[in-house]
């Protein structure tokens, strides 16, 4: 028997259960010296009972039998001071899909092994700059039961670096991140030494990085792909509203992506085309394996976790040479939703970020910060690249994303 | 022991064997570890939430764990683990070594400011302890004003949600230096907001304000204090305006862009302390450890006492003496007491929050700002409670004042750059201002400007009598990410030649 359906049989029927045991390695550094390290073991037990159509969920941090039965009782005293009601039903077992989503590389790895990480990117850094920066490791195994026969179990690793370089008061930034440590090397960095130029307000013709893709995807993701009424798209399934060259599925099972197989119910993770040739197909839900944990700290759920945009044609070359003239934007940072219904979004660039003439990124301008609509955006896209990067954010599991370029970027607002 | 708290600590919860498995821990530290400090934490956190006059999610979390943090030749080591057996405590002290070691040699070595060891108690004064309120109180106040919503808002009204959140943290913090702190922190808040839709749009309305993404457990205004703080916010007196507002908003006329003058009401100018002046003041940042993630700072360590930031009557303070504030404790998380720190003074940009560590390296004293989200994650520069000092205008005369502008109430979103330099903020309601009046209601305001010319524009600051603290859970930093319940005192606002609704 399991953890969980120890901790189940505990709990008594109907009751789920989800298990996290994780451990999480960092190293972060900034000014080329590390600033701190950071390890973290910890289990999150997390527990719904369901009782006379009286819903409560609880969390501990450990499934020590006498915790567990206090739980249970402080829950079911909950319970029944609450009214009864007709709260969501358990989950129920579903077939499931096969993911590789544990490798040995990330999980033997230690301190030395960051270490080591970092002095490669300092000897690939150009001379004189600064490193900032942080090479992580982490390993969870994510359990699910409940007494509607839910069983699922996963390991998971993640690794992952991020660095910035900075040079005469210029960056660079580059991200890697894979299930696999072995895929995790330094990025290359560039851009430094080039001329700075004056950028004024107005819309530009832009190539996007992978990277700043992977974020505006992202964010796309978060308020245009659920149901129950908050997704954007949710009641524009077989509209036509970006670009022919836009495909967008969620799968989490994708071996290009960060995978995961079933979610934090246990339902697995189906492959949903959200967007075919510029056309919304479908949104995700619960029966999708789409769930999100209670009080999730990004909404209320269902939310699309495993995003990838199929790729073009274009390489790196062919995307500067369909921008011509206009900007290069290797990162978008704080990107943030100001009307979710009409997909607007504000956000700033940051680090490099350049000028493109005569198809090359020729100089330095100054950070901006841009408002845009996200479907307009993907609407827009001149060429799209065939070399896709793969990603994260806080609320998006998974995002596999090439660069773009699109037409009318706007330019609000010059930093300095 | 030094009890510095007013209630018995011990009344609360019992921390014995949180001080034994500090204590053992430290007695386990090698001898080449030339600091090391432990803590051990019980978190506790019981949200209630309705929904459309219905219970929603009821959640009662708990979690504990112990964190060990060492310095060896000058380079930091920390782990954490929720284990606080012998074995778990043991793995967790060798591998926070094993990182430092590992790390020798690479970079300047860090050096700690000083700091008096402290023995000493705390824990948050409550009238009425939020744990021990029934639920079924809780629960009829909040579906009253859910209905109360959907009574004043109409059809319109797609969610009419209430909540009510307690925290409860049970700390040890000791280090080798000789500091014993245990402090009982309890935080209790709740709030409304009311969601209206229609085929064309989506607003919302929130009392008494909004956190960007709306996050539950976050929602509302917090405080450490019991559930007094959730009587006195009067959730259904304020229900029916709430309601009836969201759905005003789907058939306001949208904000007009341009350049005009701009009443910021104190909620909305928490958000905006804490963007512009909050973060940019963490001497972290301006020192280049947060390049990769969180960003920088324009408040440069050569600017200080130099920097014009606004007009000599504009002054910010961080204060975590604060009585009541979300951000007031009595020790920070590496044991060094609650203060009150100047940051900007007569317009001048004057100080920093700052750790040990970032304080050491431009020699000086910690300000007290170091805190950790829960066991599992490292301190790191937070801000406690940053406040703009009220000025002498009472609200009336604000708008009384303002031949045109908008007055604007509530955030609902925001954004800035890393170093903080230029920003946007959307607000959840706006009013037109005309000829000192305040007139239709707007919808979709936002405004946004470079910090420094915005704060340059700065005409006029509320009075004592219109000056709040407000306290908002859920401040994001740090990499893993880490959550911070801060506080912001301020006042409603009046800033001129403001770029908005665009």
């Amino acid at each position: 028997m399991s953890d969980a359906e120890r901790v189940l049989e505990q709990l008594g029927a109907p009751a789920h259960v989800e298990l996290v045991d994780e451990r999480l390695e960092l190293l972060r550094f900034g000014g080329s010296r590390v600033t701190y390290q950071h390890s973290e073991e910890r289990l999150t037990l997390r527990a719904r009972l369901i009782r006379g159509g009286r819903s409560v969920w609880g969390t501990l941090a450990t499934t020590e039998p006498e915790a567990v039965r206090a739980l249970r009782e402080r829950l079911e005293r909950l319970a029944a001071s609450l009214p009864p009601g007709d709260p969501p039903p358990l989950a129920a077992p579903g077939e499931p899909r096969a993911a590789v989503t544990a490798h040995a590389s990330t999980d033997e790895a230690d301190a030395a092994d960051r270490i080591a990480l970092l002095r490669d990117a300092q000897a690939a850094a150009p001379r004189g700059a600064t490193l900032g920066g942080s090479i992580l490791h982490a390993v969870a195994t994510h359990a699910v039961a409940n007494t509607e026969g839910v069983r699922a179990e996963e390991r998971r690793t993640r690794a992952a670096m991020q660095l910035v370089s900075t040079l005469d008061g210029d960056s660079s930034w580059g991200r890697v991140v894979s299930r696999d440590a072995g895929e995790c090397r330094v990025p290359e960095l560039d851009g430094h030494r080039l001329p700075q130029r004056e950028l004024v307000p107005g819309r530009y013709r832009a190539v996007l990085s992978p990277q700043a893709v992977v974020t505006l995807l992202a964010t796309l993701g978060q308020v245009a792909f659920a149901d129950a009424g908050q997704g954007t798209f949710a009641d524009r399934v077989g509209e036509q509203l970006l670009s022919p060259l836009v495909s967008i599925a969620d799968d989490g099972c994708d071996p290009a992506g960060l995978p995961s197989s079933f979610d934090c119910e246990g339902v697995p993770k189906q492959r949903v085309q959200l967007v075919e040739d510029g056309v919304v197909r479908a949104v995700v839900t619960r029966g999708t394996g789409h769930a999100v944990p209670p009080a999730w700290r990004f909404g209320g759920g269902p939310a699309a976790s495993h995003l990838s945009l199929e790729p073009g044609r274009a390489n790196d070359a062919d995307l500067l040479a369909a921008c011509g003239s206009g900007l290069y934007l290797q990162r978008v940072d704080y990107v943030r939703v100001v009307q979710p219904k009409r997909t607007l979004v504000t956000g700033s660039s940051r680090d490099g970020t350049f000028r493109v003439g005569s198809g090359r990124i020729v100089a330095r301008v100054p950070q901006f910060r841009f408002t845009l609509r996200l479907d307009e955006l993907f609407r827009d896209v001149l060429a799209l690249g065939a070399r896709r990067e793969r990603g994260e954010t806080v609320f998006m599991e998974s995002v596999v994303a090439p660069g773009l370029t699109v037409d009318g970027f706007p330019v609000d607002l010059i930093m300095s | 022991m030094q009890h510095t708290g007013l209630p018995d600590i011990g009344a609360l919860v019992d921390l014995t064997s949180l001080r034994d498995v500090a204590e053992r821990a430290l007695s386990l530290v090698p001898a080449d570890v030339a600091y090391a400090d432990v803590r051990v934490v019980n978190r506790r956190h019981e949200g209630i939430h309705v929904e459309n006059g219905l219970p929603g999610q009821v959640i009662d979390a708990e979690t504990e764990g112990v964190a060990l943090r060492v310095l060896v030749h000058g380079q930091w080591g920390f782990a954490a683990t929720s284990h606080l057996d012998r074995a778990g405590v043991d793995q967790a002290l060798e591998r926070a070594v094993q990182q430092a070691r590992a790390a020798r040699g690479l970079g300047p070595q860090a050096r700690l400011a000083p700091v008096v060891p402290a023995r000493a108690s705390y824990a948050t004064p409550v009238a009425r302890d939020p744990f021990a309120v029934p639920v079924e109180e809780k629960l009829r106040l909040l579906v009253a004003a859910s209905e109360a919503m959907l009574a004043e808002g109409g059809a319109a009204i797609r969610a009419a949600e209430a909540s009510v959140d307690a925290f409860r943290e049970s700390k040890i913090f000791a280090s080798t230096e000789g500091t014993l702190v245990e402090q009982v922190l309890t935080e209790t808040g709740g709030g409304l907001m009311a969601t209206a839709a229609d085929a064309d749009d989506v607003q919302r309305r929130t009392y008494p304000h909004g956190v960007p993404r709306a996050i539950k457990g976050q929602r509302g205004d917090f405080a450490t204090a019991g559930w007094e703080h959730v009587e006195a916010l009067d959730l259904l007196a304020h229900a029916g305006r709430v309601g009836a507002e969201a759905a005003a908003l789907l058939v306001a006329p949208e904000c007009p862009a341009g350049t005009t003058s701009v009443v910021i009401s104190g909620t909305q100018m928490a958000y905006v302390v804490h963007e512009t002046v909050g973060h940019p003041a963490e001497l972290d940042r301006a020192l280049g450890s947060e390049a990769s993630l969180a960003g920088g700072s324009y408040m440069q360590p050569e600017l200080r006492g130099r920097l014009r930031f606004g007009p000599e009557f504009v002054n910010l303070t961080a204060d975590a003496t604060l009585d009541g504030a979300l951000g007031s404790f009595a020790y920070d998380d590496e044991g060094v007491p609650a203060q009150r720190t100047p940051i900007i003074r007569d317009g001048l940009f004057v100080g920093y929050l700052t750790s040990r560590e970032s304080a050491g390296a431009i020699g000086e004293e910690s300000t007290g700002a170091a805190r950790a989200d829960g066991w599992q994650r490292i301190p790191l520069v937070r801000m406690p409670n940053v406040s703009l000092e009220p000025g002498t205008v009472p609200f009336d005369e604000l708008i009384g004042t303002t031949d045109d502008g908008i007055y604007v109430d509530a955030n609902r979103s925001l954004s800035i750059d890393d170093t903080r330099r230029a920003f946007r903020f959307g607000s959840e309601v706006g009013w037109e201002i005309k000829k000192g009046k305040r007139g239709r209601m707007l919808k979709n305001c936002t405004f946004s400007g470079r910090t420094l010319e915005f704060w340059a524009g700065c005409d006029a600051i509320g009075d004592a009598a219109s000056w709040q603290v407000y306290g908002i859970p859920s401040c994001n930093k740090g990499e893993p990410l880490q959550v911070a319940h801060i506080g912001h005192g301020t006042a409603p606002t009046r800033f001129r030649n403001v770029s908005v609704g665009v």
